[in-house]
């Protein structure tokens, strides 16, 4: 269902990055590191509800669209769709997003996990994964 | 051909139309008033709001375009729009024609000027040709005043000229030649505006005439033609409202033609034209998100409409224009109006035309390739010569000549594109639109987002083989990517870079980035950067890149072989701000002193392979002297394997001129390669703060604590300050804290020489430390001796030189006149000879801190004569003051006297002052009380004076200088009384004794006081006077009454009690008269038993 997932640290810095198609990888990395700009310019101009995590579609080309969510504690979500996949809508994304957060928090209760460290779970892949193939 | 341009947007449509004015008769040349009206029209003075109008001369050679041939109505055109259309209306065909005439009404030649003006006007009206342009005359009047409307004779000329030129009499101004014509030049220009609106409106009919008369089936190319027409005479009006809906009409009728290959390209083309128009009016009328809006649907609708697939190149590179078009157009309209957003900008409109644009490369590469020959037939010759907008240049010949139709398409598109394989530059049109992309992405704050389109330019260079200007691009870029963690690009963006620098056979990028590679390298990669950092040092060339291909290859060697870079030059230096690589340095310095600096260099390494350095060097820098220490320079201890921390400890003396100054450890140099090879210094300044170094978020938490962490948490430590040696000067001060408030406190510095040479220059510094309270400085006074004059802080004492062992006391005062505690720097500086016969200088700090306490509370109480406290007094009346001292200082006191400073009004009484505390020594909390009996002579509210001590330690010697404390005596009410009561009586009597009593009345008025005084006698005494009398008391003076008693008790006995009253005086005066009584009058006396008689005669 979707291309690309991604976790992104507090600082920028990618903490987790899973696609489908490892070819078109590093062309979805950049977009997701551009859509960087808009989620910073979202967060300076301030959310109205600090409940209201999704942040929307970010970004969008030819081939992909990129939609963002950010926790409380600023680390970043990023989801790529293909643009000419229309089945998924807004509800949908988000549905994603609260999955992949929950994996997240999950990640984050685990002891054995330092916070900062590149993402290796084999749970948060998991579920990441079954993002990724829509048969989760 | 060779001018052939491609599908692009025509000048005459990109300006933004005004209204055409033809001027005749102005010579602007010889004659200086024409000029200076021309000037007027064109002058930038309140441009805003005055009509925007396009001036041209229209001279007698001029010729006015040809007029279309009258068709019959309606035909089947050969095209949409044909090419000289706007332009004609722009440039050639005016709206209104001004003729200006030299004349005044009152001109004796009046006649003979009417008919040269007429025909003039005729002459032009001729050439019009049937045109409908309006036809103005102005008369330039040289004399003053300008006659009025009223004026018979100038209305029958007026009447007159008018006819003679068969001109409406609303068609003639006058323009006076006056300083300033700017004025008439608007209101002149006002008026053409005005005839220039009519003149389109009605062109605007006549198009709608016709208009009419059209089918939706049959007339579509016309229908599009008329439509454009209104919409450009609208925007000619200025009207663009109505523009911008008969633009929209003209492109849904255009939508509505049916394309095939053969007009495909002309709907595209005025499409476009129309979409650009329409968006401008949009944008103009700040409608900027109905431009977005109109724009995307247009592009979704002529995205699809590709063409002939042979030309399909030509499709993108239409659609990238279009994208390119509606993004200048955006930066442009929204630059003072702030319309776009970050989100919402040109740079994406930029951005989407270099997509395009690179599709158009791609399709070109592919459609295009190979062909190299030019058609004989020339069919892009007469590409400038085409009646219609967007119409193929070769469907032209096909009606000259009888050739075959298809051969002569073919042709075309071969021409097309051979011109695109052979004469387009795409890579540099795919760059520039990037560069745009690039700028307005940074207006808009989008970094990252310029960054993308950054690489992307690089790309693009690197498929131009620009490699130097790939490489720079991409390594900036590198450093960004790899600052914010994204591996996997910066990954990508390194082997980009090798490839470039080793295509440029750059040895300082090579070494670089292969040093950078070995982060992201693994096995054979890493292996092979390693073996190619040992080909440079061993200068060799080193092993190209496998994906590069065999001519490439063949030239960079070639490049590698030629470039003498590292011929002449005998090492390398790298410098590893820029890199990020395996290996990291980091300085701690331990100690800086006169005796040796002492730092750690701390080196993380990690290779997979054990890689042998030869040398490591740190340079130190002062201000301006610099060393280069050599670390270390065995071999056995620089080799380094997998990851891991070295550390290396390096000691050195400074030069004793640095004292002072700062130190800083400037780099540390690695070393790879050694002489006489080639070898490269790895240099690592330790100032620059590296790239952004996460610290884990929560470093606690880790596992296990390896060598890597401990290198993270090193805090560098790269500059010190090198002090002076410390002095053996021996120092004793001398002070006894707490300083009291006002009191000239006394320090003393005693110093002693203990080093092993005689010192010169001993300077001791006393300053004040001000940090916290700014104030304290103007509360505190400095003195060398209480008798010379007060220092200003900071203060010097010079001491000159001290032999070894000498000793030297230094005084000073310090008196401060508010409490805050005092903290005083005492800095003593010297110059010495150290062993080496050379002078140092050294330094010692001491602090002061005295602390400052009040020494007395004073309080004081005010008393009627019978000590009893009072709030008020009246003048004449005796007062007593009494000032309480007491003792708040930790040492004894001595007070050396205390005195009163009276205020005018007051002076002391009959019975003098005498101070009862001279040379009284008070203790921590005792008490002493002064007293002194004064007389009000004045009506005042001021202050009574005040009451000074001037006191010192009682254990200070006599003649130093005392201390003060000083109160200004509370206020107290001063009143006048018009009539006071006095008694003079002995201060005790004695039992069966008689005693005299005498009762003193003072009037102070200046009227005449008759009072009833009545005396009321009582058991204590038998009395003697008058009990009940009227007496009269005259102004200003005092009636006595005389009484003798005879005491009949022992002990304290109340007095015969006095009543007065006054039959003269109003009611309040009784009061008065009461309150003074109970006051003034004794009402007691102490009766002594029975005397001796002897002392009785005395007595009585």
């Amino acid at each position: 269902m979707a291309l690309c997932v991604a976790v992104v640290s507090k600082e920028n810095a990618p903490k987790y990055v899973a696609s489908l198609n490892p070819e078109d990888e590093l062309q979805i990395q950049y977009e997701i590191h551009s859509s960087i700009d808009f989620v910073e310019e979202k967060l300076k101009t301030g959310k109205k509800d600090m409940r209201e995590l999704y942040l929307g579609l970010l970004y969008s080309t030819e081939n992909h669209k990129v939609y963002g969510y950010v926790t409380n504690t600023k680390v970043k979500f990023f989801v790529v769709i293909d643009s000419s996949n229309l089945l998924l809508r807004d509800n949908e994304i988000r549905f994603m997003f609260r999955k992949l957060h929950t994996a997240y928090t999950d990640l984050m209760c685990n002891p054995f996990y330092i916070p900062g460290d590149y993402i290796t779970s084999e749970n948060f892949d998991k579920v990441a994964r079954g993002i990724l193939t829509g048969n989760s | 051909m060779a001018d052939y341009r491609e599908f692009d947007f025509p000048p005459e449509l990109c300006c933004s139309p005004s209204p055409l004015i033809a001027v005749a008769g102005l010579d602007t040349v010889n004659n200086a008033v024409h000029r200076s009206i021309w000037d007027a029209f064109h002058s930038p003075v309140g441009r805003e709001s005055r009509a925007v109008l396009n001036f041209f001369h229209l001279t007698s050679e001029y010729r006015f375009p040809a007029t279309s041939e009258k068709r019959v109505m309606p035909y089947i055109p050969k095209g949409v729009l044909k090419k000289n259309w706007i332009e004609k209306h722009l440039r050639y065909d005016p709206a209104v024609v001004v003729i200006f005439y030299d004349c005044d009404w009152d001109d004796e030649s009046w006649t003979e000027k009417i008919s040269e003006c007429s025909s003039r006007v005729q002459s032009i009206r001729l050439s019009l040709e049937g045109r409908k342009s309006r036809i103005v005359v102005v008369l330039i009047q040289k004399r003053m005043p300008i006659p009025t409307v009223d004026d018979a004779v100038t209305n029958v000329r007026a009447a007159s000229l008018c006819e003679a030129c068969t001109l409406n009499p609303k068609a003639l101004f006058m323009l006076p030649v006056v300083d300033n014509i700017h004025g008439y030049a608007i209101r002149l220009e006002n008026a053409f505006y005005d005839l220039a609106q009519n003149y389109y409106q009605q062109q605007i009919r006549a198009v709608k005439l016709k208009l009419e008369n059209l089918s939706k089936t049959s007339h579509q190319y016309l229908i599009v033609r008329y439509t454009f027409k209104i919409g450009f005479y609208n925007e000619l009006k200025q009207d663009h409202h109505n523009a911008h809906k008969h633009y929209h009409q003209c492109y849904m009728s255009l939508l509505e033609i049916r394309t095939f290959d053969t007009n495909i390209y002309e709907v595209k083309v005025i499409a476009a034209y129309i979409v650009y128009k329409i968006s401008r009016l949009l944008f103009a009328m700040k409608r900027a998100r109905d431009a977005l809006t109109q724009f995307n649907s247009y592009i979704n609708e002529f995205k699809l409409k590709t063409g002939p697939p042979e030309l399909l190149f030509e499709h993108y590179g239409w659609l990238s224009k279009q994208f390119s078009m509606f993004a200048s157009l955006f930066d442009d309209t929204t630059a003072e109006s702030f319309t776009a957003t970050q989100a919402l900008n040109p740079g994406f409109f930029f951005k989407e035309a270099a997509e395009y644009a690179k599709k158009r490369k791609i399709s070109a590469y592919e459609i295009c390739q190979g062909v190299n020959v030019y058609p004989a037939s020339n069919p892009l010759s007469e590409w400038n010569n085409i009646e219609f907008y967007g119409q193929r240049p070769w469907r032209l010949m096909k009606t000259l000549s009888n050739v075959d139709y298809d051969t002569v398409e073919a042709d075309g598109i071969q021409a097309l594109r051979y011109f695109e394989n052979t004469k387009v530059d795409h890579s540099k049109s795919i760059i520039n639109l990037l560069g745009n992309a690039m700028k307005q992405f940074k207006n808009y704050k989008c970094p990252r987002m310029r960054n993308l389109l950054a690489v992307q330019m690089a790309d693009e260079y690197y498929n131009a083989k620009d490699y130097s200007k790939a490489l720079t691009l991409w390594s900036h870029m590198l450093w960004d990517y790899r600052d914010e963690g994204w591996i996997a690009i910066a990954y990508e963006l390194v082997n980009k870079c090798l490839k470039c620098a080793y295509l440029t056979a750059s040895v300082q990028n090579y070494v670089e980035l292969n040093l950078e590679a070995l982060k992201y390298y693994q096995n054979s990669d890493l292996q092979k950067a390693l073996n190619n950092i040992g080909a440079i040092i061993q200068r060799q060339i080193p092993e190209p890149d496998k994906e590069l291909s065999d001519y490439e290859k063949n030239i960079a060697t070639e490049m590698w072989q030629k470039c003498d870079a590292m011929k002449p030059k005998s090492i390398l230096e790298v410098d590893m701000s820029v890199t990020n690589s395996t290996v990291d340095t980091k300085v701690v310095l331990k100690e800086v002193s006169c005796d040796g600096i002492e730092f750690d260099i701390f080196l993380k390494a990690n290779f997979p392979v054990f890689v042998q350095f030869y040398k490591l060097t740190a340079c130190v820098t002062c201000i301006d002297n610099s060393y280069d220490v050599e670390v270390c320079t065995n071999k056995n201890e620089l080799v380094y394997g997998k990851s891991k921390t070295y550390k290396y400890t390096c000691k050195f003396v400074p030069s004793p001129n640095d004292v002072g100054k700062e130190i800083t450890v400037n780099s540390i140099q690695l070393q790879l390669g050694n002489e006489p090879e080639f070898p490269i210094v790895l240099k690592f300044y330790c100032s620059t703060k590296k790239t952004k170094n996460f610290e884990r978020e929560i470093n606690n938490f880790s596992l296990s604590k390896t060598s890597d962490d401990e290198y993270d948490r090193l805090k560098q430590i790269t500059s010190a300050t090198l002090k002076p040696r410390s002095s053996k000067l021996g120092m004793e001060i001398k002070h006894d804290n707490p300083a009291l408030l006002l009191e000239w406190y006394k320090v003393s510095v005693c110093l002693t020489n203990l080093e092993n040479q005689p010192v010169s220059d001993v300077c001791l510094n006393l300053s004040l430390d001000r940090s916290n309270n700014e104030k304290v400085e103007l509360t505190t006074e400095i003195c060398e001796d209480t008798n010379s004059n007060l220092l200003s802080l900071p203060v010097d004492f010079k001491l000159d030189r001290m032999l070894v062992g000498e000793q030297k006391t230094q005084y000073f005062y310090i008196r401060s006149s508010s409490l805050e505690t005092r903290c005083f720097q005492l800095m003593i500086s010297y110059m010495m000879k150290d062993d080496n016969e050379t002078m140092i200088a050294c330094v010692k700090d001491v602090e002061i801190v005295i602390d400052v306490v009040v020494v007395f509370d004073i309080s004081v109480t005010y008393m009627s004569s019978k000590f009893e406290p009072v709030t008020k007094v009246y003048m004449g009346e005796p007062l007593i003051v009494m000032p309480s001292i007491k003792c708040l200082s930790p040492w004894p006191i001595f007070i050396e006297n205390t005195s009163f400073q009276l205020a005018e009004h007051v002076s002391v009484s009959s019975g003098g002052y005498q101070s009862v505390l001279n040379e009284v020594v008070l203790e921590s909390d005792e008490v002493a009380t002064e007293v002194i009996c004064i007389l009000p002579s004045e009506l005042s509210e001021n202050s009574l004076g005040r009451f000074t001590v001037n006191w010192k330690r009682s254990n200070l010697e006599s003649k130093s200088n005392s201390g003060y404390s000083s109160l200004e005596l509370p206020k107290l009410a001063i009143e006048k009384s018009t009539f006071l009561v006095d008694m003079k009586i002995p201060a005790h009597g004695w039992l069966h004794t008689p005693m005299s009593v005498v009762y003193l009345l003072h009037n102070n008025s200046e009227s005449l006081l008759t009072l009833d005084v009545s005396m009321e006698a009582n058991e204590a005494f038998m009395m003697a006077g008058h009990k009940d009398l009227n007496v009269t008391v005259l102004p200003e003076s005092t009636y006595e009454l005389h009484y003798n008693l005879y005491p009949l008790v022992v002990g304290v006995s109340t007095l015969p009690k006095m009543h007065i009253s006054c039959t003269s005086e109003p009611n309040d005066f009784k009061n008065i008269l009461n309150d003074m009584l109970v006051r003034s009058l004794q009402t007691q006396i102490y009766i002594m038993p029975k005397h001796v008689p002897t002392n009785i005669a005395a007595d009585v």
